[in-house]
């Protein structure tokens, strides 16, 4: 009996860990492994409120020694970048260590995650700036992630949300998104957020 | 007659419907300290927004130092701000707020910075945190920041707020030596007596209209 409950535990245990970084399988839906799938953008939405906080209540002192918002923002999106781009890296470097290697799969769901944080972290700077509200900007992102779950009809190779999750894409399931396109396209989105934000004084 | 440092040419705000400022027209030159009272929410502080161009204005032109603000640059080069609030790190000394924002422009030594805060009555080489100053000590920290680079226009929100009577006399008297300087200020504060003893020219700002006193 002792042993079942051990091997099941390793099953699910191993199952929860692949939806980490490879994304929740459509067999294995529920609620608990997207709830860990978004606790995997938590730490770097945490960290991203903190340092627009910061940077928003010093601006006043900021802002007139960058001398143009051009050069406030470009610190602004170097900085995520390169914390998304850690964040990842230090995630991949977990899965290394437990899959004693580094496989095509893994680097490819590396760089899909990459690029779906950088997607996101735009989607919620855009939010925040609209609304000027930390915690909605990061609701609104994250719960995004879970639709699916909640509207189960919400599916297809169109759905940006899936967009992180290597299972979904063609090298993961039939008929799934294709990764260029898919990278291709959330680069676009990222970048022009990012030529909004820099070009517009408003901002 | 001094040069002309900051020029506001029929400058119109509003927030939704109401209009905060209407038409407002300002000259000021160099040397010579301007002072701005009005009641809470009469626009003192947007008009210090828009000056430095943090705010843009719905009409109107703004010149700073011979430049448009909003289109031949976004901020002026060489300006000091204390507004409202300022929001330094609760966790980093006075000494390391004030480098983390002088590593911007990187314009000034770490001796000057311990040098602004002195003239502030402030010892740069202390470690406490920030986070546990009085208000007094932030504000003049807030004075440290807005001097320590030597900018040629100075706007200080209500500097002298919170402030015991020895720092008051300091800042009163550092304010008078940036004028001699040739520095233009403008000075919003509550404080008749500040006005009265540091401001050449005093306006009021009534129902969003700029009034020479």
């Amino acid at each position: 009996m002792g042993y079942v409950v051990g091997i099941g535990l390793i099953e699910w245990t191993q199952k929860r860990t692949q939806c980490i970084l490879y994304g929740v399988p459509l067999e294995q839906e529920s609620l608990l492994l997207y709830g860990n799938w978004i606790l995997l953008f938590l730490p770097v939405f945490l960290e991203l409120g903190y340092y627009i906080k910061g940077k928003t209540e010093q601006s006043v002192m900021t802002l007139p020694r960058y001398g143009s918002y051009r050069k406030w923002w470009k610190e602004i999106f170097l900085f995520q970048m390169l914390l998304c781009a850690a964040y990842t890296m230090g995630l991949v470097l977990v899965f290394i260590i437990s899959e004693g290697k580094l496989s095509y799969r893994l680097c490819l769901a590396g760089l899909l995650f990459f690029v779906h944080v950088l997607f996101l972290k735009d989607i919620f700077l855009m939010i925040f700036q609209k609304t000027k509200d930390m915690i909605l900007a990061v609701l609104c992102t994250l719960l995004g992630e879970c639709v699916p779950i909640f509207f189960p009809f919400v599916r297809g190779k169109l759905f940006p949300w899936y967009w992180g999750m290597w299972c979904y894409s063609d090298r993961g399931m039939q008929n799934g998104f294709y990764v260029s396109i898919v990278l291709v396209v959330q680069l676009i989105v990222s970048m022009s957020i990012f030529f909004y934000f820099i070009r517009n004084r408003k901002s | 007659m001094g040069e002309e440092a900051i020029v506001l040419k029929n400058v119109s705000k509003s927030f939704g419907n109401e209009a905060v400022l209407k038409s407002v027209n300002l000259s000021c030159q160099k040397g010579e300290i301007y002072g701005v009272c009005g009641r809470n929410g009469s626009g003192k502080t947007v008009l210090l927004k828009i000056i430095c161009g943090l705010m843009k204005p719905d009409e109107g032109e703004v010149n700073v130092c011979g430049k448009q603000i909003g289109k031949d640059c976004d901020f002026p080069q060489s300006i000091g701000v204390v507004i409202e609030h300022p929001g330094f790190l609760k966790g980093k000394s006075g000494f390391e707020n004030l480098k983390y924002l002088a590593k911007i422009k990187k314009k000034i030594t770490d001796r000057e910075i311990c040098e602004a805060m002195t003239k502030v009555g402030l010892d740069g080489t202390d470690k406490k945190k920030v986070g546990k100053y009085s208000m007094g000590m932030r504000q003049r920290l807030g004075i440290a920041q807005a001097i320590m680079e030597d900018p040629e226009v100075l706007l200080l929100d209500e500097p002298i707020n919170g402030l015991d009577a020895q720092c008051t006399e300091k800042v009163r008297e550092l304010l008078l030596e940036l004028k001699e300087k040739g520095k233009v200020i403008i000075l919003v504060s509550h404080n008749k007596e500040d006005i009265s003893i540091l401001c050449d020219k005093v306006y009021e700002i009534h129902d969003g209209e700029l009034r020479m006193m």
